[in-house]
C-alpha cells in the first residue's frame, strides 16, 4: 500500500479531533494545554505533508519549525500561568476559577 | 536566472529596502533588548526602565510618522512576507502613538514598579511588534505569528499582579481560550495552504479561481475541486474563528471580560484599543485577499457570503455586548462589555465594506472606500475616548483602591479633571452629536445606508446598530448617575486629586475627543487621511 | 489496499478479543471475596507510604519552563546549518568541478542529474562565501538575542537553585515570623 497524502492528512485530523476532545472534556488546566498541543501537531503534520506532497513546498517545513517553537513558548507562559494560579487557588481546576463571573 | 543573481537581489533587497522599511519595528526590538541590558548592569537604579521604554517607543513613532510623510507606492517586503502600504503606515502609526501613551500613563499610575519594570515594558513592547506585523501581514504564516506574538505577551500582562487570585484566574482562563483557538487557527491556516498550496495572502483568491476553472475538469476533476473548495472554506472560518478571538466576537467574546476584570486597567485599556485595532486591520487584509482582484463568478459569492456574515456577525454582538454591559457592577467589566458592543460597530463597517467592494451599486469601489474610512476614524476616535475611560478608572482606582461602580459614588463632584473626562469619555463612547465618536459612528452608519442598496439585509443591520445606540446610553448614564447624582457617603474620606500629572494626562488625551467633535477642521483632516489611506487600499486592491 | 485494510481490521479485532475474552470469563469464574488486605495497595510487599498523587516540587517547573524555550530555540539552527554548511563547503576556490556540481545540486535541492548543471547555475565560490558571511550575521543577531535573554534569566537568579530553596523557606514562614525580619522583596521565582 502507497502512502500518499491523504494518510498524513487523516493523523493530522485524527491529532486534531484528540486535541478538541481533549480541551472540550479535561478539567484540569494542564489536561487542557496537552489538548492544545494535540491540535498544533495535527496541524503540524498537516504542514510537512503538504510540503512534500503539493506545490507548497519548503514554505510548509519553514512554517512547522516557527510552529514548534511558538507552541514551546506558548506552552511555557502557559505553565506558568498555570503556576501561578495554583498558588493562589491550590488547585488547577479550571472550575474552581469562578470568581470572575457576571 | 543563476543563483549568484538571486542571492545579490536577495540581500540588496533585504538590506536596501526591506530593512529601511521595517524600522519602526527594528527600534522596538532594539529597545526590548536594551531594556534587559539596562537591567543587567543594573544601569535601571539611575535610570528608570520606563524612561528606556519611552524613549524607544517615541523613536519608532518618529520612523513611523517619517515613512508616513513620504507615503509611496506599496511594496512587498522580505520576499512577500510583509505589505508595505499606507494602510499599514497609518495602523503603524496609531498603534506607536498608543503605545507611548499606555507607557505614560503606566509612568503616571506607577503599576509596574520599578522592579518588575523591565518584565512589564518588554511584554507590552513585545506585544506591540506583534500587532505590527498583524497590520502588514501578507502571509499566512505571519498572521500566526502577528496574532501569537501579540497574544502571548497579553496572557502575562493580564496575570502581571502576583499574588492576586483575581488577576490569576483571568490570566488562565484567558491563556487557555487563546491557546485552544490558536490552535484551531492554526490547523485552518496549514489547510488552506495546502489546499491552495501557497501560503502568500496576495495569491489566495487566484489560486481559489485555479481550484474551480472550468479548463481544470474533467469530471472527476470537478467533484475533487469541488471538496478542495469546501476544504478551503471550512479553512477560512477556522482562520476567522482565530480573527474573531481577538476583536472578542460573540461567540469568542467569553474571555474578555473576565481578562479585563482581572487585569489592571492600563493593560485592559492597551488590549481594548491596540489589540482591537491590529486585529481589525488584519481582518480588513484577509476578507480582501479571499475575495481577490477580479469580480468572477467565484469571488462574486465570496464577498457578499463573508459580507452579510460578518453583518449577521457584527449585530449579534453589538446587541449582546450591550445587553451583558446592563447588569455589571464593576466599572472594567463593564468598559469590556462596551469594548464588545464597540467591535460590533466597527465590524459593521468591514461588513459594509465586503458587501460594497465587488457589487454592481454606482461607484462601488468608492463607497467601499469610504466604509473603511468610517472603520479608520471610528478607531482613531475609539482610541482616544476609550484609554481615557480606562485612564480614569486607573487614577480613581489608586486613590479609593476599588473599581466597584457605586464606590464612585460623589467622585465627580471632588474630582472634577477627572470627572469631566469621563463625561466626554462615555458620552463620546455613546455616540452623543458634540463629540467625535458621534461623527465616528455616523460614517458607519451612512456605509450602512450605501450597502443597503446592494444587499437590504444590511439596512437591518443598521437598525438594530441605530437601536443599540439608544439602549448603550442607559449604561453609561449609570456611571455618571453615581459620579454626579449620588451622595458620596458619610464618613468615607475625602479623595484627592492632583492635576499634575493625572489631571493633564487625562486632559490630553480626552481633548481630542473633544476636538473631533466641535472643531470641523480635526474631523476633516482625520477624515483626510482616513480617506485617502481606504482609497490607496481598495484601488490597489 | 482494501485487501491489506481488511487485514489489519482482522487482526486489531481478533487482537482485542484475545484481551477481553480471558479477562471476561476471569471475571465470571473468580470467587469475589474482599478483605481490607486484599485491596490494599500493593507497593513491593511494603506497606504504602502516602499518596501516589506526589506533588514536584515548584522548582522543577521553573527551571523545566527555561529549558523549553531555550532548547527549542535550536530548531531555528538547522535550516541554518544546512545552508551554512553547504556554503563553507562551496566557498572553497579550489574545488573540482564535479564536487561543485554535487554540493551545488545539494544545496538547492534540484532534482537535475548534478554533472549536468552547467558553468552558469553552478554556485560560484564568491557567491558561496558571500552567502555564508550573510548567514553568520543572521545567527550572530539571532543567538545575540537569546544571550541577552539567558544573561537576563541568570541575573534574576531563576536559575539558582540554593535561591529558591531559601525563598521558599522564607515563605512558609511568612505568617509566624513578624514582619519586621522580612528582608527585601525579592521578585517570585515563578516568573511571569
Amino acid at each position: 500500500m502507497d502512502i500518499g497524502l491523504n494518510h498524513y492528512l487523516v493523523v493530522g485530523a485524527v491529532l486534531f479531533v484528540c486535541g478538541i476532545i481533549c480541551m472540550a472534556t479535561k478539567r484540569n488546566a494542564i489536561g487542557i494545554l496537552m489538548g492544545v498541543e494535540l491540535v498544533l501537531n495535527g496541524a503540524n503534520i498537516n504542514f510537512v505533508a503538504f510540503s512534500r506532497y503539493t506545490a507548497l513546498g519548503l514554505d510548509g517545513q519553514i512554517v512547522s519549525l516557527f510552529v514548534i517553537v511558538l507552541a514551546a513558548a506558548e506552552a511555557a507562559v502557559a505553565l506558568a500561568i498555570a503556576l501561578n494560579f495554583y498558588n493562589n487557588h491550590l488547585t488547577i481546576d479550571v472550575d474552581r476559577g469562578d470568581e470572575l463571573a457576571g | 536566472m543563476n543563483f549568484d543573481a538571486i542571492l545579490e537581489k536577495l540581500i540588496n533587497d533585504t538590506v536596501g529596502q526591506s530593512l529601511g522599511h521595517f524600522s519602526s519595528e527594528l527600534a522596538l526590538c532594539v529597545t526590548i533588548v536594551g531594556l534587559l541590558l539596562v537591567r543587567l548592569v543594573s544601569l535601571d537604579r539611575w535610570l528608570p526602565t520606563y524612561w528606556v521604554a519611552l524613549l524607544g517607543a517615541i523613536a519608532a513613532f518618529g520612523l513611523a510618522a517619517c515613512q508616513m510623510k513620504q507615503g509611496g507606492a506599496t511594496q512587498f517586503l522580505f520576499t512577500g512576507l510583509l505589505v508595505y502600504d499606507q494602510f499599514g503606515i497609518f495602523f503603524r502609526l496609531f498603534l506607536l502613538l498608543f503605545l507611548v501613551l499606555v507607557i505614560a500613563l503606566t509612568v503616571i499610575s506607577g503599576i509596574p514598579d520599578n522592579e518588575d519594570g523591565p518584565d512589564f515594558y518588554t511584554l507590552l513592547l513585545g506585544a506591540t511588534i506583534g500587532m505590527m506585523l498583524m497590520v502588514s501581514a501578507n502571509n499566512l504564516l505571519i498572521l500566526f505569528l502577528g496574532i501569537e506574538m501579540t497574544s502571548v505577551p497579553s496572557y502575562v500582562m493580564v496575570g502581571f499582579l502576583k499574588g492576586r487570585k483575581l488577576s490569576s484566574e483571568a490570566a488562565l482562563k484567558y491563556v487557555i481560550y487563546g491557546a485552544g483557538i490558536a490552535g484551531v487557527m492554526l490547523y485552518g491556516i496549514s489547510l488552506m495552504a495546502g489546499m491552495l498550496g501557497t501560503t502568500d495572502m496576495s495569491l489566495i483568491a487566484e489560486r481559489m479561481h485555479l481550484l474551480l476553472s472550468p479548463e481544470a475538469d474533467g469530471a472527476d476533476l470537478s467533484v475533487r475541486s469541488n471538496a478542495m473548495l469546501r476544504t478551503v472554506v471550512l479553512a477560512s472560518l477556522l482562520i476567522s474563528a482565530g480573527v474573531a478571538f481577538k476583536l472578542s466576537l460573540v461567540p469568542f467574546h467569553f474571555w474578555c471580560p473576565d481578562a479585563f476584570e482581572g487585569a489592571p486597567a492600563e493593560v485592559a485599556g492597551f488590549l481594548s484599543v491596540a489589540s482591537k485595532a491590529a486585529a481589525f486591520a488584519l481582518l480588513v487584509r484577509f476578507c480582501l485577499a479571499l475575495v481577490g482582484k477580479d469580480s468572477g463568478a467565484l469571488s462574486e459569492h465570496v464577498y457578499l457570503y463573508l459580507g452579510v456574515g460578518l453583518g449577521v456577525v457584527a449585530a449579534i454582538t453589538a446587541t449582546f455586548g450591550n445587553l451583558a454591559a446592563y447588569s455589571q457592577t464593576n466599572i472594567k467589566r463593564l468598559l469590556a462589555y462596551s469594548t464588545i458592543a464597540h467591535a460590533g460597530y466597527m465590524l459593521m463597517a468591514v461588513a459594509a465594506m465586503m458587501v460594497l467592494v465587488n457589487s454592481d451599486v454606482a461607484d462601488a469601489k468608492l463607497k467601499a472606500a469610504g466604509a473603511l474610512e468610517g472603520l479608520i476614524y471610528y478607531l482613531t476616535v475609539y482610541l482616544f475616548m476609550n484609554l481615557g475611560a480606562f485612564a480614569i478608572v486607573a487614577f480613581i482606582r489608586n486613590q479609593i483602591l476599588s473599581e466597584e461602580i457605586k464606590d464612585y459614588a460623589g467622585l465627580g463632584w471632588q474630582a472634577p479633571c477627572l470627572g469631566i473626562g469621563m463625561v466626554f469619555c462615555l458620552f463620546s463612547l455613546v455616540g452623543m452629536p458634540p463629540f467625535g465618536g458621534f461623527f465616528a459612528k455616523l460614517m458607519i452608519f451612512k456605509s450602512l445606508v450605501d450597502a443597503g442598496y446592494a444587499n437590504p439585509f444590511m439596512w437591518v443591520v443598521l437598525a438594530i446598530g441605530g437601536l443599540n445606540t439608544v439602549f448603550s446610553l442607559i449604561y453609561y448614564l449609570r456611571v455618571l448617575n453615581a459620579m454626579y447624582i449620588v451622595p458620596r457617603p458619610e464618613g468615607s474620606p475625602r479623595v484627592k486629586f492632583d492635576f499634575l500629572p493625572a489631571g493633564a494626562y487625562v486632559v490630553m488625551v480626552t481633548l481630542p475627543v473633544l476636538l473631533t467633535g466641535f472643531f470641523p477642521y480635526f474631523p476633516d483632516r482625520l477624515s483626510d487621511t482616513a480617506s485617502r489611506v481606504a482609497n490607496m487600499l481598495i484601488s490597489n486592491f | 489496499m482494501t485487501d491489506l485494510v481488511g487485514h489489519f481490521l482482522l487482526f486489531g479485532v481478533i487482537a482485542v478479543g484475545f484481551l477481553m475474552v480471558p479477562l471476561l470469563i476471569g471475571r465470571f469464574l473468580r470467587p469475589k471475596l474482599p478483605t481490607p488486605e486484599k485491596d490494599a495497595i500493593y507497593e513491593c510487599g511494603e506497606p504504602t507510604i502516602g499518596s501516589s498523587y506526589v506533588q514536584f516540587d515548584l522548582r522543577f517547573y521553573v527551571v523545566a519552563l527555561l529549558f523549553i524555550i531555550f532548547d527549542v530555540e535550536v530548531a531555528f539552527f538547522f535550516p541554518w546549518a544546512m545552508v551554512f554548511g553547504g556554503a563553507t563547503q562551496l566557498a572553497d576556490p579550489t574545488l573540482t568541478e564535479p564536487a561543485r556540481q554535487e554540493l551545488t545540486a545539494k544545496l538547492l535541492n534540484v532534482s537535475t542529474e548534478p554533472s549536468l548543471l552547467t558553468l552558469e547555475q553552478q554556485i560560484s565560490s564568491t557567491t558561496a562565501s558571500s552567502l555564508a558571511m550573510v548567514g553568520l550575521c543572521d545567527i550572530l543577531v539571532f543567538f545575540g538575542v537569546l544571550l541577552v535573554g539567558f544573561a537576563y534569566v541568570w541575573k534574576r537568579g531563576d536559575l539558582d537553585w540554593v535561591r529558591a530553596v531559601a525563598e521558599k523557606a522564607r515563605k512558609s514562614a511568612v505568617f509566624p515570623r513578624p514582619p519586621t525580619t522580612e528582608q527585601e522583596p525579592v521578585a517570585d521565582t515563578i516568573t511571569t
